[in-house]
């Protein structure tokens, strides 16, 4: 799923060693959000923007199958054995389960546009839609188990997708609030103010949670109080998520800088200059971290110096979260692209 | 494009010239994100600008959250009058345009005006549609949607005003201006300013207030939506959760909100002062008082008529009106007025001095008031754009702001006596609006050199004539223009923007430390260039009601005493100058001289069937060079009914057209083999094959006036179908023609001015001595203006051909001898004379049904009268016709056009009884 796991920390506890080759690209025929495609027993799930889904052998990149759904992928999928979740945006339905190897649908919900990834935990599904609401549904049945709504007048948007630690769901919003809703049953559990839109998906871990906002502030906010711990400003708006670690948090910033900062204090530990603007996540693994580039550039950074390792240019703006699988290495371009990269003269 | 020894090409041809006056030595400077081309002389210029462009660059990625893969080019011009030579778009230019982005190639192209502040906000505004179009294009892409439309124009041009500028204070003045008038239009209704500079404004203040009521990422969202639906206001509903009808409720009540208090402190220019000079639009006023006379005049520039003039009016006379001194743009010597920019000044001795664009750079022409007489016309070498001239108190100097190819405005003293030109400022700042002292110590000018000048700042200065120094007279962040002495040398009038609007201010310039203005004015809106007269009274240009009027204002020196508000000036004189970076010695910066680089201007293929001359397919092709000055033409099709015909019905023409320079030139060959029917010969089908080469040269002698030469040599060989006979041979044709227009369109055809063509022309088979002849082509046309939307048009045509085998003309329709058959009447002789009353008939009607409306607007109508005839060796009869017509201008483009009267037939003999009809297109002659 986006983000990696629930708490999205967009950390995958593996190890890629440069230098990398291109493996095998493939073309899609469409554009790609801003999230990242999911990679579940070697088979790539790759949603499009012209509402097809996908699926490609990692190990060849050849085509497995395609199936073409009622609109716009705009948000991500969620993975649960053989069933595959999917959002939609500027369609009838806004959330769908498909069966894989039966084929067809295994039920649908109208529940208003969604542009943001699924968290499926527990098997229920969470999701933000563009109504500001946060949903929690039953994966099985496709019933809803309760919604969140805020208090706003007019309702705004939520571009933030839901984390969660299995207590607590987190989402942000237009607002500018970030929301804690209880895990069960929906209730609010607290709420913090930034001065902005929220566009980020927040990060979790045991004491706190981790995000930006359009206010030009990034937060660390205590997760059982909703206070603030610290906050750092990066004088321009964040409207990227961010990788965590046990110690650090990496950051894409607007002006096309990877900062790394210290997760108790906030303090910038090191940045790295892109050259232009950066993919909507980092990818964090144990001895790197990853960014896209919109200069067609995919960077290896080292995780305690910030410098670079190694770098590639593809054919197009690398827009989307990279992933990861194994060795393997995914990365989505806005030329409708997906490029596989593996350790050089490693075979797979 | 493609002569074919004929002479059709050129029948209906007209039109102005963009003449190329200049050669330009193109070199290009190569940066991060950019392909910036320039020319020689403006070098500074161009680095200094590049770097403004990176600088713009880096916001926009921001803002758009996307970036540019290639390099963008920018084409910049150090003047504007360089700049309306461009060949990037074929179009003319006119005056005010600051810059255009051409999306077929993505090329910008920018002027430079002077202003740094200006030159960066309209690099940025450029930008924005550079980014705006990228990014559209990548939305659409990506939901595998067509890229084929754009959001509405008022978004496009108000986005990139809102992400390339602050809301300034001549924004705010046209906005004030509209809500207190009630003339500001609700989004819902915006295509009625379609394109005009109160859509860019009033779209940059519906861009703010989204801005500051949703929030700006909703703009970047109203992009990244595009793709949801094909009507904007639904993307605009589907992002903001508002429709346009709705937004509007609350924002024209919040501009409502903001602007009607105004009214409660301040005036109307119309109620505080008197208005002189009303109609049109009125600017520079100059006061003028005869020597031992007691007539006063006030001259001015203004545009009554369309043609933007010099005017001179009666002021102690009530019922005077404004007397037109120089007609402008319809002669080479006063080819163009800058309206709102171009300085008038009078000497003691009663000459004005006026500027105006004449050829390749603009010159200051010296008027005896008196005589109403030009007496010279001064032209420097070295100078290109001039903005302002005055006269020194003795009448013996003018001072002048004027810039040279670096496209820096700097101040120059001309001494008329000893006809000597010296420099006094040589930087990169602005000076404008300069004036001598009365006692020619000093000459007080504007300009941005204080360190609010790299915010765009305009604050006054004295250059002392004895010490060569300059020193501060105003200084703040706020703008201060157009400084004027009184008659006496006791006060110094300008207008500043202190305080949020444009007002007139004085200065006692006896008080020793010039510390104190006085605000004499609390307008509304907003008073340009105030200039005193004799009798304690200024004059001075107000804008009112979206018009630019002449008023008087009176006992200004009561006014100075009892003053709105006085400010006291604390200059710090440890301000630093700024300046500009440069991208000199940027390792990312590299220069290179420019090479023709070509692209793809069109590819297209096309199959067209027709039930006379069958089917035919075929491409066209056409390439130009970044700069648009080298354009080359391919064509290429086949009009093969069968297999065995194709190798017979291959055509294909190439050309190449050159606009480098002054005289342009084209040539090409070709070759076109298929059936024909030709009016102009016999009535019968034939099969031509015609191969050869061509070449034609355009000279323009002015902007009016050009001659042109054509030659080819064609090789034809014709059969008849369905008959006998044929015809070979080797045709030489050889034009020289002359060409004059100086014609103003209203919305229907020409409305002022004339136009004429003469032509002759020599063909003859030089193999065969199948055909010679002489051709003569003579066509005048002549508007006398009646009122501002009416006129009488006269056109006189006589077309000659004689010789062996001479074609023939051909007339009848709606677009010469009306009442006949299209095209029925032919000769190898043809006259025609065209009388027609033009005039305004609807101006707008409006249809509501229950659910939409429909608007049309613009009908004009015709009453005329038309008498020709055509004859190849005899003359036949004359023929005529007279009725009345209306015509609709459909979308700026196609004027449909309706006409009815009866024929005079039989030599004049006969009216017709029944009445004809004849409906069409095509504008009137």
């Amino acid at each position: 799923m986006f983000g990696v796991n629930f708490t999205r920390t967009n950390f995958y506890d593996s190890e890629i060693n440069p230098p990398l080759e291109k493996f095998w690209e493939y073309d899609a025929d469409a554009g790609f959000s801003k999230y990242s495609a999911c990679i579940a027993d070697s088979i790539l799930f790759l949603p499009t923007l012209y509402g097809e889904l996908h699926l490609v052998n990692i190990y060849n990149g050849k085509k497995i199958a395609k199936q073409k759904f009622a609109g716009p992928i705009s948000g991500s999928i969620a993975l649960d054995n053989n069933e595959v979740c999917l959002t939609f945006s500027n369609s009838d339905i806004s959330l769908l389960c498909y069966e894989l190897i039966a084929g067809k649908k295994k039920w649908d919900l109208k529940i208003g546009e969604i542009e943001t990834a699924p968290l499926l935990f527990e098997k229920k599904l969470f999701v933000s839609t563009l109504d500001g609401k946060l949903f929690s549904i039953d994966k099985n049945k496709g019933i809803v188990n309760w919604s969140f709504s805020p208090e706003n007048k007019i309702p705004k948007p939520s571009y933030s997708s839901p984390a969660t630690n299995g207590q607590v769901v987190l989402y942000g919003c237009d607002d500018g609030y970030l929301y804690a809703v209880d895990f069960d049953n929906g209730k609010l559990k607290w709420k913090f103010k930034t001065n902005a839109s929220i566009k980020s998906t927040p990060s979790i871990n045991e004491q706190a949670v981790y995000f930006g906002s359009t206010d030009g502030n990034f937060y660390c906010v205590d997760l059982e109080s909703g206070e603030l711990r610290w906050k750092h400003n990066f004088e321009c708006p964040i409207y990227n998520s961010q990788a965590l670690s046990d110690s650090f948090i990496y950051v894409n910033t607007q002006d096309g800088f990877l900062k790394c900062l210290n997760i108790d204090s906030g303090k910038e530990i090191w940045k790295f200059y892109a050259g232009s603007l950066l993919s909507f996540s980092p990818l964090l693994i144990k001895n790197f971290v990853i960014v896209g580039c919109y200069n067609k550039n995919i960077y290896l950074i080292d995780l305690k110096t910030g410098n670079l390792i190694w770098s590639y240019q593809v054919n197009g703006r690398i827009k989307s979260s990279p992933i990861m699988w194994k060795k393997f290495l995914i990365v989505m371009t806005d030329n409708q692209t997906v490029y596989c990269f593996k350790p050089k003269n490693d075979n797979p | 494009m493609f002569l074919t020894g004929t002479l059709q090409a050129q029948f209906f041809y007209f039109g102005r010239n963009k003449v190329q006056y200049t050669e330009f030595d193109w070199q290009v400077l190569k940066t991060e994100h950019f392909d910036i081309y320039f020319y020689t002389g403006m070098e500074d210029l161009a680095n200094r600008g590049a770097y403004l462009a990176e600088q713009s660059y880096k916001i926009l990625e921001k803002k758009f959250n996307h970036n540019i893969l290639h390099k963008i080019p920018l084409i910049f011009y150090s003047t504007p009058l360089h700049f309306q030579q461009t060949n990037v778009t074929p179009g003319f230019i006119p005056e005010g345009v600051g810059g255009f982005f051409e999306f077929l190639k993505g090329r910008v192209v920018i002027p430079f005006n002077g202003s740094f502040r200006e030159f960066q906000h309209v690099i940025q505004h450029e930008l924005v549609h550079v980014f705006m179009h990228s990014k559209i294009s990548k939305v659409l892409n990506e939901h595998r949607k067509i890229s084929d439309r754009l959001p509405p124009l008022w978004f496009v041009e108000g986005l990139a005003e809102f992400w390339s500028t602050n809301w300034d204070i001549q924004a705010d003045m046209i906005m004030r201006d509209l809500v207190l008038n009630n003339n500001l239009v609700p989004l819902d209704d915006i295509e009625k300013i379609y394109g005009s500079y109160l859509m860019y404004k009033e779209g940059q203040k519906i861009l703010e207030y989204i801005s500051e009521r949703y929030g700006e990422e909703k703009i970047l969202l109203l992009l990244e939506n595009f793709w949801k639906d094909d009507s904007f206001e639904d993307v605009f509903k589907k992002t903001l959760g508002v429709n346009y009808e709705e937004f509007d409720r609350e924002w024209v009540y919040a501009m409502k909100k903001k602007y009607y208090p105004v009214i409660s402190n301040s005036d109307n220019p119309s109620i505080a002062s008197k208005v002189i000079v009303k109609k049109g639009f009125n600017t520079k006023p100059t006061f003028y008082k005869p020597v031992g006379d007691t007539s006063k005049y006030v001259c001015f520039i203004g545009n009554h008529s369309g043609y933007t003039s010099l005017y001179k009016l009666e002021l102690n006379n009530e019922k005077a009106k404004p007397k037109l001194l120089i007609q402008g743009e319809s002669t080479d010597e006063f080819e163009a007025f800058h309206l709102f920019q171009s300085k008038l000044s009078v000497s003691k001795d009663g000459i004005l001095s006026f500027i105006t664009k004449s050829g390749e750079r603009d010159v200051i022409h010296l008027l005896d008031l008196e005589k109403e007489k030009l007496i010279e016309t001064l032209k420097f070498e070295e100078l290109v754009s001039i903005s302002s001239a005055a006269w020194s108190n003795d009448g013996r100097n003018l001072v002048i702001s004027a810039t040279g190819l670096n496209g820096y405005y700097d101040l120059y003293i001309w001494n008329n006596e000893k006809k000597f030109l010296k420099r006094l400022t040589n930087d990169i700042y602005d000076d404008r609006d300069a004036v001598w002292s009365i006692d020619g110590d000093y000459i007080v000018f504007s300009s941005d050199r204080t360190s609010y000048g790299a915010n765009g700042y305009y604050n006054l200065f004295k250059y002392s004539l004895k010490t060569n120094h300059i020193y501060y007279l105003t200084f703040g962040e706020e703008n201060y223009y157009s400084p004027e002495f009184s008659n006496d040398g006791k006060f110094l009038v300008f207008v500043s923007d202190i305080g949020g609007a444009r007002n007139i201010w004085l200065m006692n310039w006896q008080d020793s430390d010039f510390t104190n203005i006085h605000r004499i004015t609390n307008f509304t809106t907003a008073a340009f260039d105030p200039v005193f007269t004799d009798d304690n009274k200024l004059l001075f240009t107000s804008f009112e009601n979206y018009n630019f009027t002449i008023n008087l204002l009176e006992d200004f020196e009561n006014l100075y005493l009892n003053s709105f508000e006085m400010r006291s000036i604390k200059i710090d004189v440890d301000n630093q100058k700024w300046t500009i970076e440069s991208m000199i010695g940027d390792s990312e910066a590299k220069r290179y001289k420019y090479v023709g680089e070509y692209s793809m201007d069109i590819a297209q293929s096309q199959i067209s069937t027709d039930p006379v001359f069958g089917t035919s397919g075929g491409a066209f092709v056409a390439l130009s060079d970044l700069l648009g000055d080298e354009q080359y033409y391919f064509l290429v099709y086949n009009t093969a009914q069968s297999q065995s015909e194709i190798m017979q019905s291959f055509n294909f023409a190439i050309s190449r057209i050159s606009l480098a320079k002054r005289t342009n030139f084209g040539y090409g060959v070709f070759r076109f083999s298929g059936r024909r029917y030709d009016l102009t010969d016999p009535d019968y089908f034939y099969f031509e094959k015609v191969f050869g080469g061509y070449f034609v040269l355009s000279h323009p002698l002015s902007k009016f006036r050009r001659i042109e030469l054509a030659a080819s040599i064609s090789n034809s060989e014709k059969e008849i179908i369905e008959g006998f006979g044929g015809r070979k041979a080797l045709f030489v044709s050889n034009s020289l023609t002359f060409v004059h227009d100086n014609s103003l369109w209203s919305l229907s055809g020409p409305i002022d001015g004339s136009r004429f063509k003469i032509t002759f022309a020599y063909t003859t088979d030089i193999q065969y001595s199948n055909a010679n002849y002489y051709s003569f082509i003579f066509d005048l046309r002549y508007y006398l203006r009646l009122t501002l939307r009416s006129a009488y048009a006269m056109r006189y045509w006589l077309f000659y051909n004689e010789g062996q085998e001479a074609r023939r003309f051909f007339m009848g329709g709606n677009w010469d001898l009306r009442g006949y058959p299209r095209w029925s009447i032919r000769g190898q002789k043809l006259w025609l004379v065209s009388h027609e009353l033009r005039f305004p008939l609807i101006d707008e009607f409006y249809i509501k049904f229950p659910f939409w409306g429909i608007r049309l607007s613009g009908f004009r109508g015709a009453l005329f009268f038309d008498a020709g005839s055509a004859w190849d060796k005899v003359y036949k009869q004359t023929l005529g016709s007279f009725g009345a017509g209306i015509r609709f201008n459909l979308g700026g483009f196609l004027v449909l056009r309706y006409d009815f009267g009866k024929r005079i037939e039989n030599n004049f003999s006969k009216i017709q009884s029944n009445y004809f009809h004849q409906f069409f297109f095509g504008w009137d002659f």
